[in-house]
């Protein structure tokens, strides 16, 4: 209904992995950012759509690898946003390698009680 | 499972091509076998081995989870690393509209080669990411040693 899990064909950028979660009055998008320090990462709402940008640190470029499964790229993930949600009212924190936004639906699609006289 | 050395591309043998091939394939299998949970034990995550003069370093993406519930074993030239990841959040009145997120038990072990000292590993988790450091045993390590020409 509110958020679509809109993404844009990744051009050397990682796709985070989200969960999408709508409860009453918001919705909330779980990402997982493993590597992204808070002052890596940008979100931008533009023209109804929410874009997410996190830089990884790659720490130190000493050595060499055995192995290595880890991709060095950086992580981007649009998002479309319905009308039903507050462009005006984003929240986000970051903890422990997971970005969680808040976005607040419109009064307009909240559910209200009407009493009946 | 087994350690093979990470190679760069460009090395130069008749039979590079295909052992590019190869290499790409097993990655290509391994990782969507990953991504996707084909192998039923529940989710995995993506690890990094570096290896450097003094030290190897251990590097793996553990998003969403706390520090207490990850456990690193050590046992001869073996690194283990278990854990598992529970839902933050579980509501009943809540809808999801997509769960790309893994949760549940993982374990992987890793062979060191020429192992490490044991008494001075270290390990921080910082942001997701968990970092075992693990220094290399004297032995093991790059030895110049001067040879006399008469």
């Amino acid at each position: 209904m509110t958020t679509a899990c809109a993404t844009e064909a990744p051009t050397r950028y990682l796709i985070p992995r989200v969960n999408v979660i709508e409860n009453v009055d918001q919705v909330l998008i779980e990402a997982e950012l493993p590597g992204v320090d808070k002052s890596n990462l940008t979100l931008e709402v533009k023209e109804g759509e929410l874009t997410l940008v996190g830089k990884r640190s790659n720490g130190s470029r000493e050595g060499s690898y055995v192995m290595r499964e880890r991709a060095a790229a950086d992580y981007r993930r649009v998002f479309a946003l319905s009308n039903a949600i507050d462009p005006t009212r984003v929240e986000a924190e970051m903890k422990e390698g997971i970005l969680t936004i808040t976005l607040h639906k419109t009064e307009r699609v909240k559910p209200r009680k009407i009493v009946v006289n | 499972m087994a350690l093979v050395r990470w190679k760069n591309h460009g090395e130069m043998s008749p039979w590079s091509p295909l052992r590019d091939l190869e290499g790409q394939f097993n990655r290509l299998f391994g990782e969507l076998a990953r991504d996707y949970d084909l192998s039923d034990r529940g989710w995995s995550p993506a690890v990094d081995l570096k290896e450097s003069e003094h030290e190897y370093t251990l590097v793996a993406d553990l998003p969403g989870m706390k520090r207490e519930e990850i456990d690193v074993t050590v046992v001869d030239n073996t690194v283990t690393l278990k854990g598992e990841r529970k839902h933050e959040t579980e509501s009943k009145e809540d809808g999801y509209h997509c769960i790309e997120r893994r949760y549940g038990s993982f374990e992987r072990t890793f062979e060191i080669p020429g192992g490490f000292k044991a008494d001075k590993i270290s390990a921080h988790f910082d942001n997701g990411v968990l970092r075992v450091t693990l220094p290399k045993r004297d032995e093991a390590k790059p030895k110049q040693i001067d040879v006399k020409v008469n």
